[in-house]
């Protein structure tokens, strides 16, 4: 029990940064190879604070996030006007140089050693509720203007800006919003794990995040947070193929940009609409037998 | 009334002069039209008022305030909107939410207001709902309010990117080449929208057309371009009898009388 408990508590960890890039990556167009950067960030910040400095675990939380923010502004501020090319390109030196940064102090950070003994404290329901805050955050805000104005800017972006868009604007305050919820999780892991290391979420597992979305569908916050959940609970799991998660993933990502470009869900919703819906159909059904 | 005026702009691309000193002046619910040949800088001229590339010399004025270095936003902020050549619309939003998005500088509230859903937001939610589907219906396309662009046909889409330049209810209406690859009855269809707007709407209209039916029928005043210079200006008739515009039009003499 203990051991799904924990596979829980790690996809749910998984799925939390998953729709902090969704925001970036699936409404936005944006991608970021650097964005394990602000996880990384937010659980050095809760590391750090709770083993070095003695700071109460709430407090770390917060300060996680208002550093997140603050490496947000300081890339995203000069980044964001660069075309989508030269922003990948950016982002990842930038997550290279949160990883060297941090083997390079180590006195404080512990380098390359990592840093152990971060108190237990993100247990199952505090991740699991996160996650629902998170996902009703996300899910909501592709409703509202705000999302609205994401796809405009993700579709075309000149159009966008005619349409009286400011798209600069626009983009910092979305990967504002992601930097800050990576980094929220970012410190939970840290609270989840207990030990942290430099290479905690390096770039390849940042390009993951934006996988696991193409896959599931820009389009879609269900099929993103579905193909997470599938993916990240599969290799604790079925641990025996754990090498084969990869590989399967890879085939994955091949059949559906081939034959299913828009992703496993296209622009599916899962709702409460579609679920009473659903209900609607069986109790005829039941009460006809 | 003085609406917009332009003052000898001009931009170059490496060395090529796409506009050289072009100027006009445009009244308040008047229609008039860029015409010229193929690379003559009508759709740069557009792009020039509407801020999506930078003029590199002279002035652009929109109700007395001076525009030309204003970002695009701030430019359809002020009631300046568009509609481009080659159909730009947004294919991962619904036809409604297309529309809906160029109120975007409009909207008077931000993200928190949105996610605490206030009352204000879902008043004005409610009101851009609203405007959006009228604009639809005047236009009809109320039918195909949930459906995607990509879905619509070539001509339907077309008055989809007039829809969405009417939802900010701007003052000024650039409309780039909006009959191209339309049939003769949409093209009149196109024709009478075009009136509706300027008479019941009282937007001033600047079209960029190649169709000479349409620009001969609705102007008040036509500029012609060629290679980048204004070459001749004025009323439908004047600008047939202009003998530097028969010279440009060598060849196609048919299309402009």
């Amino acid at each position: 029990m203990a051991f799904y408990t924990a596979v829980l508590e790690t996809t749910l960890l998984f799925s939390i940064f998953v729709l902090s890039v969704y925001m970036l990556s699936g409404l936005t167009g944006l991608f970021s190879l650097g964005h394990g950067a602000f996880i990384t960030i937010g659980a050095y910040t809760v590391g750090l604070g709770t083993t070095r400095f003695g700071l109460p675990i709430w407090f770390c939380v917060i300060l996680s996030v208002v550093v997140g923010l603050f490496a947000g502004l300081v890339i995203g501020l000069p980044t964001l006007k660069l075309r989508r090319d030269y922003f990948l390109l950016v982002t990842f030196m930038f997550g290279e140089m949160v990883r060297a940064l941090l083997l390079w102090t180590a006195q404080l950070t512990g380098g390359a050693m990592g840093l152990a003994g971060i108190p237990y404290a993100a247990e199952l329901p505090v991740i699991g509720v996160s996650t629902i805050v998170i996902l009703v955050f996300v899910a909501n805000l592709k409703k509202t203007a705000f999302g609205r104005t994401c796809i405009a800017i993700r579709d075309d972006e000149l159009a966008a800006q005619a349409m009286g868009v400011n798209v600069y604007w626009h983009k910092v305050k979305v990967f504002l919003l992601s930097a800050a919820i990576a980094s929220y999780g970012g410190g939970l892991l840290a609270l989840n794990m207990t030990f942290i290391e430099p290479n905690l979420f390096n770039w390849l597992e940042s390009a993951k995040l934006i996988v696991i979305i193409f896959v599931g569908g820009i389009n879609s916050v269900t099929g993103s947070l579905f193909t997470a959940i599938l993916y990240y609970s599969f290799g604790e799991v079925f641990r025996f193929a754990h090498v084969w998660r990869d590989v399967i993933l890879g085939v994955l990502v091949i059949l559906v940009i081939v034959f299913r470009s828009q992703g496993l869900f296209g622009a599916w919703e899962l709702s409460l609409t579609w679920i009473s819906s659903l209900f609607r159909k069986i109790r005829p059904a039941k009460s006809g037998g | 009334m003085e609406l917009l005026r332009v003052d000898s702009i001009s931009k170059s691309f490496g060395g090529v002069e796409a506009v050289k000193e072009f100027s006009m002046v445009q009244a308040d619910a008047e229609i008039t039209a860029i015409i010229g040949p193929n690379g003559a800088g009508k759709t740069t001229t557009f792009n020039l008022v509407s801020g999506v590339q930078s003029v590199d010399r002279g002035y652009v004025t929109f109700l007395g305030a001076d525009i030309t270095r204003m970002p695009p936003h701030r430019i359809q902020a002020l009631g300046v909107s568009r509609t481009f050549q080659n159909i730009r619309l947004f294919d991962g939003l619904s036809v409604l939410d297309n529309v809906k998005i160029s109120d975007a500088s409009r909207l008077g509230y931000n993200m928190f207001d949105e996610l605490l859903s206030s009352p204000r937001v879902r008043r004005r939610e409610k009101e851009i709902q609203e405007r959006a589907v009228a604009q639809l219906a005047f236009l009809g396309l109320d039918r195909y309010a949930g459906d995607k662009p990509s879905s619509l046909s070539y001509g339907l889409r077309r008055r989809l990117e007039l829809a969405r330049a009417l939802m900010p209810e701007p003052k000024l209406l650039l409309l780039d080449e909006p009959a191209a690859g339309l049939n003769a009855s949409e093209i009149r269809e196109l024709m009478d929208t075009i009136q509706q707007i300027q008479l019941e709407k009282k937007i001033s209209v600047i079209i960029v057309e190649h169709h000479m039916e349409l620009v001969m029928n609705l102007c008040s005043t036509i500029h012609v371009m060629d290679f980048g210079r204004k070459i001749a200006a004025g009323t439908p008739r004047e600008v047939r009898a202009d003998a530097k515009v028969l010279e440009a039009y060598l060849g196609d003499m048919e299309e402009v009388c």
